[in-house]
């Protein structure tokens, strides 16, 4: 994967030291944490409407911040646009005149930008006069206008309602498959993540050190912890190869995890979520049970804790994870130990498809 | 109705707070701007001088007038030289009375910059638009109906204006006798008191008008964007 901007950077906020290092990939980057952990100050200070005390800023090869040679590209020549939580959209404009303040684009392709946003008909409305998420909307395409290099959004499905949070999540990923553009995604929610990025960048208490695919990030044991996930589970994105009656079917090496079907195309990729607890063990293949799903695995890791014990397992034929939670009694009663080969049982119907919808899950 | 002399003094008025308030507006917004946005060395002692003509007396601001920009100084003498000297003509009242409503317009512009949220201006920023261009369009017109109100602030304060004026370039009918002016000479003059009145409720005229007209633009600029 090819690296379009690096940063490193530390600062001060109040008496606090804050500190940065991570690459930024192609694609959208979730930058992730608790509130209170320096996300908006990482974002004010990547579009230089803040000074770190030192460090380097990279973008596309550009130095945009280097304290040692003197750099400090001024806010308006660094090309990366900011959606702040409050959208602000200027009040004393027509929503299209927000939409061309920065535009770089050919009227057409802002229009059809427009229309996939669905606010191609409030165009000549005031800015009081539409609602929230309308003004998210406007004023995330009247940055994806300006052609920036990055964009960076702060929190865009907060206080949304699910279904509108649905169809965000469902825009953000089109636009960026569409445009290409770079998008930094502010947010705190494991499941906006998990969602819609391609990348992570971990934050907790002003340090954003733990980076990369978002695969990798979430296997990390600092993303359970920082993110307090209602439930431990694994991620998987998988490719739809298969479909028979009713189900879809996804490859896992040589093995095919059957889930229901949402009527997505064959080829289409999709995220995944299993749920530790909704994974049993079998020591071998089951006749008779109304669970779909057994999975071949390498059981790899056993994690015994306060309330049950956490089994890694390792599909065979991948470099995937999967993980199930069990009571110590049956990881007595079934005498397991790390490197046997056992079968997970996932009941189809709990395998979580995480995507916005349908159709605009299809990545490029 | 109206008399030639009490039309004079009303023409007059208007044309020296119309002039006076055009002279301080542009000076003023820039001052209310640095003083909103910027910190810098000295800034209190500016922020003193600036307010000096709000609690000076007038008298004092016209002496200084006068005795900075009089024909008989050295620098009054280069500005008659030139033909710009100001002293004893409308131009001379009209500096004076644009000096007493400058503070009173910084202030006013000043409190509308401060209340723009920076949301804006930092979000027109990160789209691309130059410092000098989000300046224009989001921070001024965000700003302007807090400057319609500090022009017509300026402007009443302006046609009000006496003791500067009359300090500095005295009480010339035709010239320099502005409705204030002339509501002074009526008043000491014997059996001046209907004329006095009648100048009295004159002036009441371009006041009330220039706070009327401001607050409906406003009103209507506060209306196009939801706020009212």
């Amino acid at each position: 994967m090819s690296m379009r901007g690096q940063v490193d950077i530390h600062w001060r906020t109040g008496e606090l030291e804050g500190f940065a290092q991570f690459n930024l990939l192609p694609g959208i980057t979730a930058l992730i944490g608790p509130s209170g952990a320096g996300k908006t100050t990482l974002a004010r200070l990547i579009t230089g409407l803040e000074a770190p005390k030192g460090g380097t800023i990279t973008l596309d090869g550009q130095r945009l911040f280097d304290s040692r040679e003197n750099i400090d590209v001024r806010t308006d020549k660094r090309m990366i646009a900011l959606v702040p939580q409050d959208s602000a959209l200027f009040p004393h404009m027509s929503v299209y005149e927000n939409l061309s303040f920065g535009c770089r684009i050919d009227e057409d392709l802002l229009m059809g930008l427009c229309e996939r946003a669905g606010i191609r008909n409030l165009l000549d409305a005031r800015v009081h006069e539409i609602s929230g998420g309308e003004a998210r909307r406007a004023a995330i395409i009247r940055a994806i206008a300006s052609a920036p290099r990055l964009l960076i959004l702060d929190e865009p499905m907060n206080g949304l309602d699910p279904k509108r949070r649905r169809e965000m999540m469902a825009l953000i990923r089109g636009l960026s498959d569409t445009t290409g553009q770079m998008v930094l995604m502010i947010t705190h929610q494991a499941e906006e993540m998990l969602t819609v990025a391609d990348n992570a960048i971990l934050m907790d208490g002003l340090r954003a050190t733990v980076h990369g695919p978002l695969q990798q990030v979430f296997a990390r044991p600092e993303t359970s912890e920082l993110l307090d996930l209602d439930d431990a589970g694994e991620l998987i994105i998988a490719t739809i190869s298969d479909r028979q009656d009713g189900m879809i079917g996804c490859a896992l090496g040589g093995q095919t995890l059957w889930l229901p079907d949402d009527g997505e195309d064959i080829g289409t990729k999709v995220r995944l979520r299993v749920l530790a607890r909704d994974v049993a063990i079998a020591k071998q293949r089951i006749e008779g049970i109304s669970v779909i799903n057994q999975i071949e695995c390498c059981l790899v890791h056993i994690n015994k804790r306060r309330r049950g014990t956490d089994l890694m397992l390792v599909p065979n034929g991948t470099d995937l994870h999967l993980s199930s939670r069990i009571t110590a009694r049956s990881l007595t009663a079934l005498g397991l130990k790390e490197g046997d080969t056992v079968y997970a049982l996932i009941k189809a119907v709990a395998v979580k498809e995480l995507v916005a919808t349908p159709k605009s899950a299809s990545g490029s | 109705m109206i008399s030639d002399f009490e039309l004079a003094a009303l023409t007059l008025s208007f044309k020296v707070a119309i002039w006076a308030t055009l002279l301080s507006l542009p000076v003023a917004i820039l001052v209310a701007h640095v003083m909103a946005r910027r910190t810098f060395a000295g800034k209190t002692a500016l922020e003193v001088l600036l307010h000096a003509p709000l609690v000076v007396p007038p008298v004092v601001i016209g002496y200084i007038l006068l005795v900075t920009l009089a024909p008989n100084t050295a620098f009054g003498a280069w500005l008659e030289s030139i033909g710009l000297s100001p002293a004893f003509k409308w131009q001379g009242a009209a500096l004076a009375s644009g000096l007493m409503a400058f503070p009173l317009m910084v202030r006013a512009i000043r409190q509308a910059f401060e209340a723009e949220p920076k949301t804006y201006r930092e979000v027109a920023l990160t789209l691309g638009a130059s410092p000098w261009r989000t300046f224009w369009r989001i921070s001024l017109p965000l700003a302007l109906p807090g400057i319609l109100s500090a022009t017509a602030l300026g402007f009443a304060r302006a046609v009000g204006e006496f003791g500067a004026t009359i300090t500095f370039v005295a009480n010339i009918p035709g010239l320099t006798q502005t409705l204030p002016l002339a509501l002074y000479s009526a008043a000491q003059s014997p059996g001046g008191e209907a004329a006095a009145a009648r100048l009295a409720l004159l002036c009441l005229v371009p006041a009330i008008g220039s706070l009327a007209v401001s607050e409906w633009l406003s009103r209507r600029a506060r209306r196009k964007r939801g706020l009212a």
